[in-house]
């Protein structure tokens, strides 16, 4: 069970403790900056008859230089110390206690070459900027699954930063092997170059999906007219969901969707245990509704 | 006689200014517009009814190869299981003769329905086949029960891109005013492959192979 209040009271301390931090190197840091200006002010004006007097602003502004730097890397510390502290201590608790039999890492997530041959966003082939978090291996009803949260972006030639897609990428492994790929983009989305639109035998799956593959047969062979059912209705649960099939691994995207995050400083953490529960709850019922009993994913 | 005559003088007469306003018609430009966006409407709509041709041909041919490899696989899954399935020797019978059949086939309608039923009974022996252990513990069986599943799946893959191209094809036949161009170049209508819902369930992979 986690004490949510007592990783509460141990942020607020924290949290003083930066703030304090930061007042005190604000305090010396003008300190120092004023015996710096004082020392210049005086110099020449003969304000001094012994040279000492003359030198002691400098020297104090010497003085005051160590405690602010002091205190801005005793500050500066307080963030990594905050975050190692609330994965150790909630967010790793948390996802023991309510994601049994799963695997999970906080700073791992899937490599950039993965992404690319997803295909997820083929659109934007090569992402310069890419991170992510979150990986989350297991198995779900008996299905194994992964996921991971993805941000990648690129610059473009004003130097100013596009987003391509921020949020959660899942993996399950298929039984059907297919030689090649079939991607589902959600209708909207900007059409490939290089690939014919296909079009299926259900009119509301084509209505709800743009579907590309580099060969009809793969297209038709995966989808199945119970699996394009519940992709349409993933699709009205989460309208922004885009799917790859590649050889034997199905992708999903979804955009702007995360499990957990490591709250920052200046927030409560008492509010973050129940979105936690309710992102996890949405995850599995878009899973349910994915129907991933019946999915053609891997025995297990 | 006199009123043949007259009635003839008036049907050359209408003829023929008729002809004369066709010539007539023909000295505007734009009369050699529109003559020039008829003959390309021509074209496409020609070269639109062959391409939805052969499309169906081609999607039909991509079946016949599923087709084929499950007939092939016929006589060898019989052969592996008559020894076990003695009871069920009715069953077998008819899925050869099934085959044999299919060999005969003239028309389309009669080999779909052939091959309908042919995927329907071997769903069935698939489904009887599990009330005997001693089969289930069959390697060769468990390998050609394997590959029948993946031609099966393979077969509606095809199959559901031949619907898809006989209901383009289909459709265009049968639409203004391309079914002008297509009965003139006496194009006919093309036959669905349909499955029975019945013959659609096959059995769970996943439970056959806990």
């Amino acid at each position: 069970m986690i004490d949510w209040k007592a990783i509460e009271r141990n942020r607020k301390r924290l949290r003083f403790l930066f703030i304090l931090y930061d007042v005190l190197y604000g305090v010396f840091h003008f300190l120092a900056l004023l015996s710096l200006l004082l020392f210049v002010l005086s110099a020449g004006k003969g304000y001094f008859k012994e040279l000492y007097w003359y030198y002691l602003p400098l020297f104090a502004a010497f003085f005051f230089v160590f405690p602010a730097a002091l205190f801005t890397s005793l500050r500066d510390r307080i963030p990594s110390q905050w975050w190692n502290y609330y994965y150790s201590n909630a967010l790793l608790p948390f996802v023991r206690e309510n994601l049994k039999g799963f695997e999970y890492e906080y700073y791992r997530f899937f490599p950039r070459e993965e992404f690319i041959v997803s295909y997820l966003f083929y659109d934007y082939p090569h992402p310069a900027v890419y991170t992510g978090q979150d990986y989350l291996k297991g198995s779900y009803k008996g299905k194994p699954l992964e996921c991971s949260w993805i941000g990648c972006g690129y610059y473009n030639w004003s130097d100013s930063y596009t987003n391509i897609f921020r949020g959660l990428v899942l993996k399950l492994s298929l039984y059907k092997s297919v030689d090649g790929f079939v991607l589902l983009y959600p209708q909207g989305s900007s059409s490939l170059s290089g690939f014919k639109r296909l079009s299926l035998d259900s009119e509301e799956f084509n209505r709800s999906f743009h579907v590309y593959s580099d060969s009809e047969f793969t297209a038709f062979y995966v989808l199945d007219h119970a699996l394009m059912e519940r992709l349409v209705k993933f699709k009205r649960a989460y309208p922004k969901a885009r799917f790859s099939f590649i050889r034997n691994t199905l992708y999903i995207a979804l955009p702007d969707f995360y499990l957990f995050y490591i709250p920052s400083i200046d927030q409560s953490v008492l509010k973050v245990e129940k979105e936690y529960k309710q992102n996890l709850s949405l995850f599995f019922s878009l899973l349910d509704v994915l129907d991933i009993e019946r999915m053609p994913v891997k025995l297990s | 006689m006199e009123e043949v005559r007259e009635l003839l003088r008036e049907v050359y007469s209408l003829v023929f200014s008729k002809a004369y306003g066709l010539v007539e018609f023909f000295r505007e430009w734009y009369a050699w517009v529109l003559l020039v966006l008829f003959l390309l409407y021509l074209i496409s709509t020609y070269n639109r009814l062959i391409g939805l041709k052969n499309r169906v041909s081609e999607a039909r041919a991509g079946m016949d190869v599923y087709l084929k490899q499950r007939a092939d696989l016929v006589p060898n899954l019989v052969a592996s299981v008559r020894r076990y399935m003695e009871h069920e020797r009715e069953l077998l019978e008819r899925i050869t003769f099934l085959r044999s059949r299919l060999l005969e086939a003239k028309d389309d309608k009669e080999k779909f329905s052939l091959e309908g039923e042919l995927g329907s009974l071997l769903g069935r022996l698939l489904m009887v086949a599990e009330n005997y252990p001693t089969l289930r513990a069959n390697e060769n069986f468990l390998e050609l029960q394997r590959s029948l599943f993946e031609i099966e799946d393979r077969i509606s893959a095809s199959r559901r891109i031949y619907n898809v191209a006989v209901t383009d094809y289909n459709n265009a036949l049968e639409m203004i005013p391309s079914n002008f161009i297509a009965s003139l170049m006496g194009l006919q209508k093309a036959e669905w492959f349909e499955v029975e819902e019945r013959d659609r369930q096959v059995p769970n992979v996943g439970e056959m192979f806990k």
